[in-house]
């Protein structure tokens, strides 16, 4: 009889990409089903180490860009931020934290996060907005 | 008061209104309401609960008030944690505190000194480019 063992504190909230709705899931979880748009979401953090062009490039973790990893999306999105030391090129939009390391560089319209630390030698080109919260909705226990 | 305001050659009080064009030759402290367009050729300081609705060029800008207009600034753009920002801004370095707030275009980095706010408005991103293929 396979039990679930989850601890307690190995539960973490998350918040939907796609439609703000916040939910509890368990630590380990890489990917679910948002209950408040009913559709699949990333958990997991995403690690970009070449050149990666997809439409979007979303997760409710981190996504972190080492010095040759290259994003050009139409739209990153992030629960937990965004460790770039490479190059992106797109619409960011995280409620958590930016950092930009010293070669690192941003090019798109809009750049929404709560917070930003740009290290000297970055490039950014573009639309600032922060600090920026996604709209809150209620939240759902799983 | 008197430490800090040593080290700029000029400091605008906070009980004054200024409205025109304002130029430094050195570093200047802003403490009052400022309206207008503002150079300076060194260090200039938005202190805090000061308020500008300016177009600012400096060598320098350390922002702890709000400023309402675009910034250019040849070397750094520092906002410190109360500083905010509603415009564009070029520069070469900026460097944000936890706090600060920035609504507007941003070109920092390699090229900003070369770059003006005009041309700004012919950056499109990549991502036009990769959608298209």
């Amino acid at each position: 009889m396979a039990k679930s063992k989850a601890k307690a504190g190995t539960r973490k909230t998350i918040r939907c990409y796609l439609c703000g709705q916040e939910l509890d899931v368990s630590a380990r979880t890489m990917s679910t089903t948002c209950p408040g748009c009913n559709k699949a979401i990333k958990v997991e953090d995403l690690l970009v180490k070449s050149y990666l062009p997809v439409n979007d490039l979303q997760t409710c973790g981190m996504i972190k860009i080492t010095k040759r990893g290259r994003v050009a999306a139409k739209i990153i999105q992030s629960g937990d931020g965004i460790e770039c030391e490479g190059a992106i090129e797109g619409d960011v939009e995280t409620d958590g934290h930016v950092r930009l390391g010293p070669k690192a560089s941003w090019k798109g319209k809009v750049l929404r996060c709560g917070s930003i630390d740009i290290a000297v030698g970055a490039t950014i080109i573009g639309e600032l907005k922060i600090p920026w919260v996604r709209k809150k909705s209620r939240k759902i226990i799983i | 008061m008197t430490t800090s305001s040593e080290e700029f050659t000029t400091v605008i009080g906070p009980d004054a209104t200024f409205k025109g064009e304002l130029t430094f030759e050195s570093s200047a402290k802003l403490l009052g309401k400022i309206d207008g367009t503002i150079t300076a050729k060194g260090r200039l300081e938005v202190a805090a609960g000061s308020e500008c609705k300016a177009t600012i060029s400096a060598k320098e800008v350390i922002v702890q008030g709000h400023i309402q207009g675009n910034v250019e600034a040849e070397d750094l753009v520092e906002l410190k944690p109360k500083g905010m920002i509603t415009g564009d801004i070029i520069a070469a370095r900026m460097s944000m505190a936890e706090g600060a707030a920035i609504d507007g275009h941003c070109r920092i980095g390699v090229g900003s000194k070369t770059a003006s706010l005009k041309s700004m408005a012919e950056v499109k991103p990549l991502v036009e480019t990769v959608k298209a293929k």
